[in-house]
């Protein structure tokens, strides 16, 4: 069984945003800081990888403002859903098979 | 280090996927402890004063010397302070969350808005035809059943199976309570339904 991971996931980091927005319901957005403090990353960081994942299609980024303040919101698309779907089946299946090997 | 490596082994991605999910779970679901338990203490506190003024047979003449006012008053302020603790937990877990769940909070809280105001003006209507003695239950009974019923409702709607049981548990408390007549209603609201709510916010919080 070829079982590959999906690169735009299989990274610590980007793994860690989409596992958290997939707690969400469809039809929910999180605001960027809400996003940053779950996730403990510096700003910057973040933003670097929400760029990658919005250029897969996983995640759908929003520019709105409170008042006059902009805020960004960060939902998980259908697609990004999936992705994280299929990634964690195919995880799970390495387990499964690597069973007992280091 | 802005694309960190992969990690060795998916058995440590699996652990990081469960580590994260049960840290946002607890960011965005209100704390068990402040949604339920304050209510529960309220229900306590406020229908064991009523009992106490009260008494059994539901006259006024109860193991102490508390009018139904000053009963009715300590119900109200105890659950102001639920009520306070209750928002504190919502706008915590939803301040940054907006979407479809947003509407879906905005209804239910209206239902429960929208359910007690009519309540209200439909049982003050029949009130004056009433005897003295089970104007208290009266407003007691209808009050309960409509927050149980809402419980169950919360419970269908965000699939809570413990918030639909604790709803299920107030209607039947309330309907026994009204049933044994007197001041039953508030001797059984303040010790099995309040124990009910503390008892549902304590398993929540444990199980999360």
């Amino acid at each position: 069984m070829n079982t590959e991971l999906d690169p735009v996931i299989h990274a610590q980091a980007r793994l860690k945003v989409v596992a958290t927005l997939n707690t969400l319901p469809q039809g929910d957005r999180l605001a960027f800081p809400g996003l940053k403090d779950l996730l403990g990353m510096t700003a910057g960081n973040l933003s670097v990888h929400l760029s990658k994942l919005e250029e897969a299609g996983y995640v759908e980024i929003t520019k709105t403002h409170k008042g006059r303040t902009p805020v960004t919101y960060v939902a998980l698309t259908k697609r990004g859903r999936a992705a994280f779907d299929e990634y964690t089946k195919a995880i799970r299946a390495l387990l499964d098979t690597a069973g007992g090997t280091p | 280090m802005t694309d960190d490596e992969a990690p060795p082994t998916p058995a440590e991605m699996l652990r990081l996927i469960e580590e994260q999910q049960t840290a946002a779970m607890r960011r965005f679901i209100p704390d068990p402890l402040l949604m339920y338990v304050p209510w529960g203490v309220a229900w306590f506190v406020g229908f064991g004063t009523l009992f106490l003024g009260q008494g059994l047979a539901g006259d006024g003449n109860g193991l102490l010397p508390i009018t139904w006012q000053v009963g009715l008053a300590v119900l109200w302020a105890t659950q102001i302070i639920a009520f306070v603790f209750m928002i504190i937990a919502l706008l915590r877990a939803g301040g940054h969350i907006k979407g479809e769940s947003e509407a879906r909070g905005a209804m239910y809280g209206l239902a429960w808005f929208i359910g007690f105001n009519a309540m209200g003006i439909l049982a003050t209507r029949f009130v004056p035809l009433l005897p003295q003695d089970t104007i208290g239950p009266f407003y007691t009974s209808l009050f309960m059943l409509v927050a149980g019923l809402l419980y169950m409702a919360g419970g269908a709607v965000y699939r809570l199976w413990p918030q639909f049981l604790l709803g299920v548990w107030v209607v039947v408390v309330d309907v026994v309570g009204t049933v044994l007549g007197g001041g039953w209603i508030y001797l059984l609201l303040a010790v099995l339904g309040g124990g009910g709510a503390v008892t549902t916010g304590l398993w929540l919080r444990r199980h999360r």
